[in-house]
């Protein structure tokens, strides 16, 4: 037997989610859904052919498949892994007792473990079923992004080194996640926002025959991690194509330079780059020199908006996160972010407005 | 206990993810990878690599201790989107981002003089080659200077007449951040080349006004074209 039954909370090998498994319980039309995007996505191609409008959306769209990529495994090996985690690990123990301190916890972890918005949905998910509350996980999943070092260093360099404007970026995303996460656990108990996919299949401990400790135990659990990391990437990766592929229709056919007419006023500006952050979805690692592109036409407050909201709500977030999350949930938290990250913008133009004066 | 048919859904999903292996190896043994992203990029497709393959492996070896659930139609949809974007890589493969791309992005040349540590480089001004990305981060050296420099062919309304903007992608991460980087070009025989043209232009560095936007603007005395050059994009140095 290579999953072992054990108390409530266990699976057994014949009771253990297979591959597609939280898909097809969780969306049920999401077959449906992928089939019409099949139709959809290779029916341009066959009858187009080639000209500017496809060329430009191949490039983009393969380039964002191509950066997600590795991410996206990596963070499916890493979930694959924290399903055979013993539940007693320091941070699993710490972010699982829950209570007001977890957040604050969470949301820092990125500084350990820095990891892009594409790795960080099937690790949040797999740290769920591990027992760490939704909410908390909320916190990891929307902190992590910002709040890392690599992020850091691409603000800073992106703003022609200046250290105290990436600070103020990761500490923005740390508040945010951290907010996020008290107004997600004030609405949602226990598990009540999750998917029944995702909540009703608690995480499977694999231990193999042989007892722990043993070669054959660390091999076991190494090919037990790496099962269920195909199968999370599977699940995932279906998600991150259709996103990739909205995206890139809007990066091919929309004009930026039309957002930035519609910025003239403080509050539009941040405005518009909230909206351009959801939809071009660039990876937190990069989005810093799209922002800062516009130093020379729109206030810091907007660039900055940018570069906090983009991490947290995106399309490629969101649709990933419609394998895990209720829809009604995924509006909260995009809605919070929103007029979260409106109303700390809106104080920050008003302090460097006063600051420059 | 996993009957014949779960063990040949199995396979089936291993097989999507040995094809993506291979497009995989086949991007990085050719280095056109680089279309999409920029070079150093080959590490963590080599990381992923190593993943695929591995999920393939146990997935061919999985017995009897793992049941795979999805089937039918939800199987074979989720393959289809696992192989979509490799269609899509090959239809882009040989079309790098031009003009219709620079279309539909901000343009902002005076923002170049603070990309990526702008103005700090080394700046060897006895070599008379230079990209745009030099240009736009070390304006002031080159001003006035005698220079050549390669991008392609680009016109619109804005441009005003008797000149062409030569212009090039700057890449960070991938080409879904790409911002171009251009000058005008004034005189030659520009009016002689079509749009998306590669082109290798020699001329006097100097400025120009058009609308609200100032313009590196190249007066040329020869403008030449070119093949593509092998990569198409400009990659800054980040740190």
């Amino acid at each position: 037997m290579f999953f072992k039954k054990g108390s409530a909370g266990k699976t057994s090998p014949s009771s253990a989610p297979g591959l597609l498994t939280p898909a097809s319980q969780s969306l049920p039309n999401r077959t449906l859904i992928e089939l019409a995007f099949l139709a959809f996505a290779l029916g341009p191609l066959l009858h187009f052919g080639a000209g500017p409008f496809l060329g430009t959306f191949s490039v983009v769209f393969a380039a964002i498949v191509l950066e997600a990529l590795p991410f996206l495994l990596i963070g499916s090996v890493v979930s694959g892994f924290l399903g055979g985690l013993a539940a007693q690990g320091r941070i699993l123990r710490l972010l699982s007792k829950g209570g007001a301190k977890t957040p604050f916890l969470a949301a820092a972890l990125g500084l350990l473990f820095p990891v892009c918005e594409c790795a960080i949905v099937p690790i949040a998910r797999k740290l769920m079923q591990k027992g760490v509350p939704p909410a908390t996980a909320m916190a990891f999943m929307l902190g992590a992004p910002i709040v890392n070092l690599i992020v850091f260093g691409s603000t800073a360099v992106a703003y022609g080194l200046a250290w105290d404007f990436a600070f103020l970026r990761l500490l923005f995303g740390y508040c945010i996640a951290v907010f996020i996460s008290f107004v997600f656990a004030f609405v949602f108990r226990g598990k009540e926002a999750l998917l029944p996919s995702v909540s009703a299949f608690p995480i499977y401990d694999a231990v193999p025959e042989g007892g722990s400790g043993t070669f054959s135990s660390y091999v076991g659990k190494t090919r037990s991690a790496l099962i269920h990391g195909a199968e999370d990437f599977l699940d995932m990766f279906s998600l991150l194509v259709m996103a990739a592929f909205v995206t890139a229709l809007v990066h091919s056919a929309v004009d930026r330079s039309l957002f930035y007419s519609l910025g003239e006023t403080p509050f539009l500006g941040i405005v518009v780059m909230m909206l351009l952050a959801v939809i071009l979805s660039i990876c937190s690692e990069a989005d810093a020199f799209i922002a800062a592109s516009f130093q020379l036409t729109l206030p810091l407050s907007a660039q900055m908006a940018f570069m906090v909201l983009g991490p947290i709500v995106d399309l490629k977030l969101i649709f990933m996160c419609l394998g895990v999350f209720k829809k009604r949930a995924i509006l909260l938290v995009g809605g919070t972010a929103f007029l979260a990250v409106l109303g700390l913008m809106l104080v920050f133009d008003s302090y460097v407005r006063w600051a420059l004066s | 206990m996993t009957s014949r048919s779960d063990k040949k859904r199995k396979l089936w999903v291993a097989a999507g993810y040995l094809v993506w292996a291979g497009a995989l190896v086949w991007l990085l043994a050719s280095g056109r990878y680089q279309a999409f992203l920029r070079p150093g990029f080959w590490a963590l497709l080599l990381w992923a690599l190593a993943i695929l393959l591995l999920f393939a492996g146990v997935l061919f070896l999985s017995g009897r201790d793992f049941s795979l659930a999805g089937k039918g139609p939800a199987l074979w949809a989720r393959l289809g989107v696992l192989i979509v974007p490799l269609v899509y890589v090959l239809a882009a493969q040989e079309q790098p981002l031009g003009s219709h791309a620079l279309g539909k992005r901000f343009f902002e040349p005076r923002y170049m003089d603070r990309f990526a540590g702008g103005g700090r480089g080394f700046v060897d001004l006895d070599d008379p080659r230079v990209t745009l990305m030099d240009i736009l981060q070390h304006f002031s050296a080159y001003e006035g200077r005698r220079i050549t420099t390669e991008g392609m062919v680009y016109r619109d309304e804005v441009v005003p007449p008797g000149h062409f903007l030569l212009f090039r992608f700057i890449i960070v991460c991938c080409a879904a951040d790409a911002m171009p980087a251009g000058a005008l070009v004034l005189g030659g025989d520009g009016d002689s080349f079509e749009q998306d043209t590669w082109v290798s232009v020699e001329g006097v560095l100097g400025l120009k006004q058009v609308g609200d936007l100032v313009f590196p603007l190249i007066d040329a005395e020869s403008i030449t074209r070119i093949d593509p050059p092998k990569d198409p994009y400009l990659f800054p140095r980040l740190f």
